[in-house]
């Protein structure tokens, strides 16, 4: 498995350093430096050095960077990179750079300590870690005993929980990422949805959870006359589910029903995908180009929205790239504003509250700076969209019911639920053809 | 607080006092100050005696510190962390399970042989402790041991109270008894270390569920590699558990189940059962590529081998491969070769227009891979070639980006190889483009097809003649190869051009040093003057077929490669025992040797691109060297690399063939006697301006080592005085005088010589496996790398008796190889007999076959220990010597030697 995990800063200097096996020398450090940190152009995330082969990854200012001399499961590496900051970050505030590696070294070789163990990893998880790696508080031989359990991932939660307020925050995230090809096709719609759980539950409480998925809903009948009540009565078909580990699969699989008893604090209960087949974006926007002269050159995007009109956007910002010698441009909004930032090579429109079931248009002139040289063309990034809807899902997942019971306390729990549909990868590619000194360039598309 | 702050003058003393201090929290500080400087590289050894004095403290934190601070320095100052021993084993008898975990973790860190001796005692306690924390530790820490002291692990019997772990109620115990048996299993693959019967496979299964997302990965990895299910309805068993897994949001955890799906299926009888786990499969492996940038990297290059080997479970979803415009490069360009191997006659409209779109965006690789990628999938679809030719030729006429249109006429080229006379109307669009082209690849491209139709296009010896006969002499050699061919192929169809490619050849066989060159003119001119006809039918013979599919994995290695999925090795598309040896560029192998009288019809489609991963020579990191002088050595082994490594350059030895068959269809008398040794292995070794070249190799001759080298003389002077040297080396090899003087090598003509060499104490250095020679001759001096062979040096005549005690007593770094078509027990051992080894054991097990064979290097006073077990046509071979360098070398010559 990996024998050590090193930190680079932007410079290439190793800030920490943890061997595990004693096989990586500071020779080794310095070729990593050398061929690959000081190359500004490598181009892969695993490389081999002689006998030696690195996986980095870059997290702000500081490459984290696993060395291993044998055949070692990549796919765990990068897992296990990834949750290590995670832990980091959680320990620190929410923060991990330089300045955090510096500051709280000796916390941070004790959590790599407790996180790998001859490089294999144990227990990357925040909230178990909390339990007992506690800075400054000293950790009684009767309580250490009590943890090991919960440490080594028997149980999902600390023994003899106590809240005073019983809740379960839940909230459904979901991303759109979408391509719309420069013929105006979808070429890939996804929503990654995940479900995060925020439990400051007593004790060891069981919980039942359900959404609005048509599997569950074939099989549990009355259930979904309810939901049919209380609900639109929409049913879903997700593509794929992933579950956090404390879900019990075997239940899952025989009947759906996701059962599980939380870890204590922030977790993922779960990730889920569906694609273009059931996705209606909730934008659609429709860019054309019309070009003047050589040097002159008009985009107009027209973006609306397609959910429903009870909800609203909010932070839409739509950056719409013009190429690298643009001199200025004028905007013409009806809402929001829009600006010319030439360190993005984009327009940047941004509208702060966007109502569903609307429409509205930019229409920029771009002006650009005439030269003698041959320019390369312009290769035309896609536009790219973000958005914030809150309260909304974009693919229509609800809520149905959180059963939380515990047995011995009896207590009733408070939920809190809250949607939010957000624009991950919201590209659109400029079209192909370009309208040339059209006047009206809508009547000449009609026809 | 900072600890990193430089260390002042006095700085040291203050620490001191620090740690001495009665204050705790004074205490914590300084010692995490003199972790601070050690860190930084500031020597704080010397506080070592202060630090120890605090290890008994009971406050955990500081207990930490300590031991981080001790396992740092226990490499240089042994003798004081051995003080610290009995605190070691006191703490491991502490009662919070804690303390007692991280002094047994410690120890285990500490590399130093005999804190090992005193870790058996508490390991043995703790692997029995009732803490399964404590527990899942003292597993780990045998595996500590067994990298330190392999026999101590056995002796004590660690091994099978690790089986008996197996069924431990924590699963944290079972995963990690799992990872440490597959570990001490891969380090010696001739025993049976983690074997899963039915009661283990049980245990296994059962702790899966409830593992945490690493530990499930172990227990998945080794149901991949060890278990074979015994019934149909067993393997179905186990899959519907298994299954369950793919819903994991650990990418590792969906590779892994996906390996142990995929494999168990084999033994599903049950068809309808096997086709639903294959639907079960497909949505899982896509939710991959939601996850993060490297993570997607690993996913895409496992998901090029699960399509190779299921293309049908993915090729629905090929939308999922096209790329994000905000995709890092590396997963670009891993999505287009996946689109390559799912594109097909429904999907290739699709397709084409995404590599369209590519063909307009910044990144020069991935742009020239993307229009490489319309002229593969002309190649693959005869039904999609007419849309990918206008594709490629709109590009062509349109782009105004360079490398586009060259990238195009390359790829052009190969359609045309493979539709001959279909497209040639687009020639003329090719045409006007010639100003463009300056890569040597395209302007050869380009000739080609200029020479190939020379009959169809009017014009072509005025456009060969304008565009590119003036600079002939200055062009890169494989531009002047096309020029020159393709002058021939021009003068066969319009006889009226006789007058440039006679120019051409006289450029060519007179004025050029480049042998290669100079030989394929020589060829041309007397083809030519012999007959048109043969001339023919040698330039417009049939040529080899080309496919469009490059870097696919044999299926061979794509079965051995897929219980490794997830791993090193399937990201690198090797098998495991070639992830960690020096990599050589093995496609020199897959190049089809050009035939006789096609020689420039070497066509692979696109271009032969870097692997992915650097394949540099070994570092050997267990040497601390000057960064600057490091990189110009490596810059030294990687010019050398081709020349050195055993195999010749395709077209050298093509070149050499041509000679041959010229000679005897001329019917004149061969230029030089054929010698003992294959002709078409013998590797050049170098290559001087005058016209010299040099071939040979280490051989054995009377059973002793030495140097068959050939000299072929271009050059204008007879070579009669040779004066050669080897550099200080590895095998201690010294050359003996070589004299020519009575028969000197005349110009035009070639000769054999053997050179014996000697040992001499005073030439060993352990460098690598290549010797330095160097030459002084009439042309001046010469200086290249020799590949040493160790098989070369092993004493014939060992006594067998000798050879069995040696053997055992025989320490050292195994080096490992798997040599792939093997022809058996007996021939191999025949042969390496014949290199003067002795047979020493051989048993039978399980249909595997073992040998160990023993041979001795006395004038090194090396000794050689080789187990080999055969199945099928593989021979895994495990060498250990003394000392230790020899082995890693032998591995790399088993391998050539033994096919």
């Amino acid at each position: 498995m990996i024998s050590a995990i090193l930190f680079y800063n932007e410079k290439g200097e190793v800030i920490l350093l943890r061997n595990f096996r004693g096989d990586i020398r500071k020779s080794t450090s310095e070729a990593f430096r050398q061929k690959i940190l000081a190359k500004k152009d490598t181009k892969f995330p695993i490389v081999q050095l002689g006998r030696v082969t690195f996986f980095y990854i870059r997290v702000e200012d500081v490459y984290i960077v696993a060395c291993t001399g044998g055949n070692c499961n990549a796919a765990v590496v990068f897992e296990s990179l990834y949750k290590l900051v995670e832990v980091f970050k959680s320990y620190f505030g929410g923060l991990f750079n330089e300045d955090t590696i510096k500051k709280h070294f000796p916390l941070m070789y004790e959590l790599i300590d407790e996180a790998f163990d001859f490089g294999y990893p144990q227990n990357i998880d925040p909230e178990v870690l909390k339990t007992y790696i506690i800075q400054g508080k000293p950790i009684t031989a009767q309580k250490a005993q009590q943890l090991s359990v919960h440490a080594t991932g028997q149980s999902n939660r600390p023994p003899d929980l106590v809240y005073k307020n019983n809740e379960m925050y839940i909230d459904i995230i979901e991303q759109v990422d979408l391509l719309v090809s420069s013929r105006h096709t979808i070429l890939n719609a996804e929503v990654n949805g995940q479900i995060n759980l925020r439990v400051h539950l007593s004790g060891q409480p069981e919980c039942i959870f359900g959404f609005n998925d048509k599997l569950f809903m074939d099989k549990h009948n009355d259930l979904s006359q309810r939901a049919v009540r209380r609900g639109r009565g929409f049913q879903l078909e997700l593509d794929d589910i992933q579950f956090h580990k404390c879900v019990k699969l075997g239940r899952f699989n025989a009947d759906r029903t996701i059962a599980f008893v939380p870890p204590d604090g922030d977790f993922t209960l779960m990730r889920y995908r569906i694609s273009e087949r059931l996705v209606k974006p909730p934008f659609n926007v429709n860019p054309v180009i019309i070009e003047h002269t050589n040097t002159r050159f008009v985009v107009q995007v027209t973006i609306s929205s397609t959910f429903n009109p009870q909800f609203v956007a909010t932070q839409v910002v739509v950056k719409i790239p013009v190429p690298h010698n643009t001199a200025r441009t004028t905007c013409d909004v009806s809402i929001g504003a829009a600006k010319f930032e030439p360190t993005q090579h984009a327009i940047m429109w941004r509208i702060t509250n966007f109502p569903g079931c609307s429409s509205t248009q930019i229409t920029a002139s771009v002006q650009l700076l005439a030269s003698v040289v041959q320019q390369a063309p312009w290769p035309k990034p896609p536009i790219a969209m973000q958005f914030m809807v809150p309260m909304a899902t974009s693919s229509g997942l609800e809520v149905l019911f959180m059963n939380i019971t515990e047995n011995k306390l009896n207590y009733q729990a408070e939920r809190f639920i809250r949607y939010l549909t957000r624009g991950g990868n919201y590209l659109i590619r400029y079209p192909d053809t370009v309208g040339r000194n059209t006047e009206n360039p809508i009547k000449a598309t009609k026809n | 607080m900072a600890y990193f702050s430089t260390t002042k003058k006095g700085e040291i003393q203050e620490l001191r006092e620090g740690i001495s201090s009665t204050n705790i929290k004074t205490k914590k500080d300084s010692v995490k100050r003199v972790i601070g400087a050690m860190m930084a590289g500031t020597d704080v050894s010397s506080l070592l005696p202060a630090v120890l004095v605090n290890m008994q403290t009971t406050d955990l934190e500081l207990k930490k510190l300590i031991y981080l601070y001790l396992v740092n320095y226990s490499k240089s100052e042994p003798e004081l962390a051995i003080h610290a021993v009995n605190t070691f084993v006191k703490d491991a008898e502490d009662p919070n399970p804690l303390v007692r975990a991280l002094a047994l973790r410690t120890m285990g860190q500490i590399r130093i042989e005999q804190i090992t001796e005193y870790m058996c005692e508490p390991l043995h306690r703790c692997l029995k402790d009732n803490d399964p924390y404590v527990k899942k530790t003292a597993v780990l820490g045998v595996a500590k041991m067994y990298d330190i002291n392999a026999q101590l692990v056995e002796d004590e019997g660690f091994i099978e109270m690790l089986h008996d772990l197996l069924g431990d109620g924590n699963p944290m115990v079972v995963s990690n008894s799992v990872a440490t048996l597959a570990e001490i299993q891969v380090s010696r693959p001739e025993q049976i270390i983690l074997e899963i019967t039915s009661d283990v496979l049980q245990k296994l299964v059962s702790a899966l569920s409830q593992a945490s997302e690493w530990g499930q990965v172990h227990i998945l990895d080794a149901l991949a590699l060890w278990y074979t299910p015994e019934t149909s309805s067993e393997a179905e068993r186990i899959v519907e558990r298994v299954a369950l897994h793919l819903n994991h949001n650990n990418s590792a955890v969906v590779l892994s189940a996906t390996k142990v799906i995929v494999k168990l299926t084999e033994s599903i009888k049950d068809t309808a059962i096997v086709d639903k786990l294959m639907k079960k499969l497909t949505q899982p492996l896509v939710s991959l590529l939601s996850s993060f940038p490297e993570v997607r990297y690993v996913a895409l290059r496992n998901l090029n081998l699960i399509v190779q080997r299921l293309p049908d479970l993915l090729v629905n979803e090929i939308n999922i491969f096209f790329c994000k415009y905000n995709d890092p490069i590396y997963v670009k360009m891993e999505k287009l070769e996946i689109l390559m191997l799912l594109v097909n006659e429904q999907n290739v409209s699709q397709v084409l227009n995404e590599l369209k779109e590519y063909a307009t965006e910044v990144d020069i690789d991935f742009v020239r891979k993307a229009v490489s990628a319309i002229g593969r999938c002309a190649i693959l679809l005869p039904g999609a070639a007419g849309l990918c030719v206008d594709t490629l030729v709109h590009l062509v006429e349109t782009s105004q980006v360079n490398f586009v249109i060259q990238e195009a006429i390359i790829v052009i080229k190969d359609v045309f190889r493979r539709y001959p006379n279909k497209y040639e109307s687009i020639i003329g669009k090719l045409c006007a483009k010639l100003e463009s082209l300056d890569e040597p690849e395209a302007k050869a491209s380009m000739i080609w097809i200029l020479g190939e139709y020379a009959d169809r296009i009017e014009n072509a010896d005025k456009v060969l003649e304008s565009y590119f006969l003036e600079t002939f002499a200055d062009e890169p050699p494989v531009v002047q190869m096309a020029i020159l061919t393709a002058s021939v192929k021009i003068f066969l169809a319009i006889p009226a051009s006789q007058p440039m490619v006679q120019s051409v050849l006289k450029i060519a066989t007179k004025k050029t040093d480049n042998p290669d060159l100079r030989d394929r003119g020589f060829i041309y001119w007397r083809l030519l003057a012999s007959s048109k006809e043969l001339a023919k039918s040698v330039l417009k013979a049939k040529k080899p077929p080309i496919s469009a599919q490059k870097d696919l994995v044999s299926k061979d290695v794509l079965a051995d490669l897929f219980p490794y999925l997830g791993t090193l090795s399937s990201v690198l598309h090797k098998v495991p025992e070639h992830v960690m040896t020096v990599h050589r560029p093995s496609n020199l192998a897959n190049i089809p040797m050009p035939g006789g009288n096609a020689p420039e019809e070497e066509v692979t489609v696109g271009r032969t691109e870097e692997a992915p991963q650097q394949s540099l020579d070994d570092i050997k990191p267990s040497e601390a060297l000057e960064a600057q002088q490091k990189d110009e050595e490596d810059l030294i082994d990687l010019g050398v690399f081709g020349l050195g490594s055993g195999s010749a350059p395709p077209v050298d030895s093509s070149g050499l063939v041509d000679l041959t068959m010229l000679a005897s269809m001329m019917g004149a008398p061969a230029p030089a006697k054929q010698s003992a040794v294959d002709f078409n292995t013998l590797p050049q070794l170098t290559q001087h301006q005058s016209g010299v070249s040099i071939f040979g190799k280490l051989i054995q001759n009377n059973q002793k080592p030495a140097l068959f080298l050939r000299f072929r003389n271009a050059s204008n002077t007879p070579i009669t005085n040779v004066d050669l040297r080897f550099n200080v080396n590895a095998f201690a090899l010294k050359a003996q005088p070589a004299n020519l003087a009575p028969y000197p090598v005349q110009p035009g003509q070639q000769r054999d010589v053997t050179i014996a060499c000697d040992f001499d104490p005073a030439q060993l250095k352990v460098t690598g496996p290549d010797i330095q020679v160097g030459i002084q001759c009439d042309v001046g001096m010469v200086m290249f790398l020799l590949r040493g062979k160790v098989l070369s040096l092993i004493q014939h005549g060992t006594d067998v008796n000798f050879g069995k005690t040696k053997a055992a007593s025989v320490k050292g770094r195994v080096a490992s190889t798997v040599v792939n078509g093997c022809p058996g027990v007996n021939p191999v051992v025949q042969k390496l007999v014949g290199f003067g080894f002795v047979e020493t054991n051989r048993m039978t097990r399980d249909g595997i076959e073992a040998v160990q064979l023993y041979g001795q290097v006395p004038p090194l006073t090396g000794h050689i220990v080789i187990e080999m077990m055969f199945k099928g046509g593989q021979a895994h071979c495990n060498s250990r010597s003394e000392p230790d360098y020899l082995a890693g070398m032998l591995g790399d010559e088993l391998g050539q030697e033994l096919p």
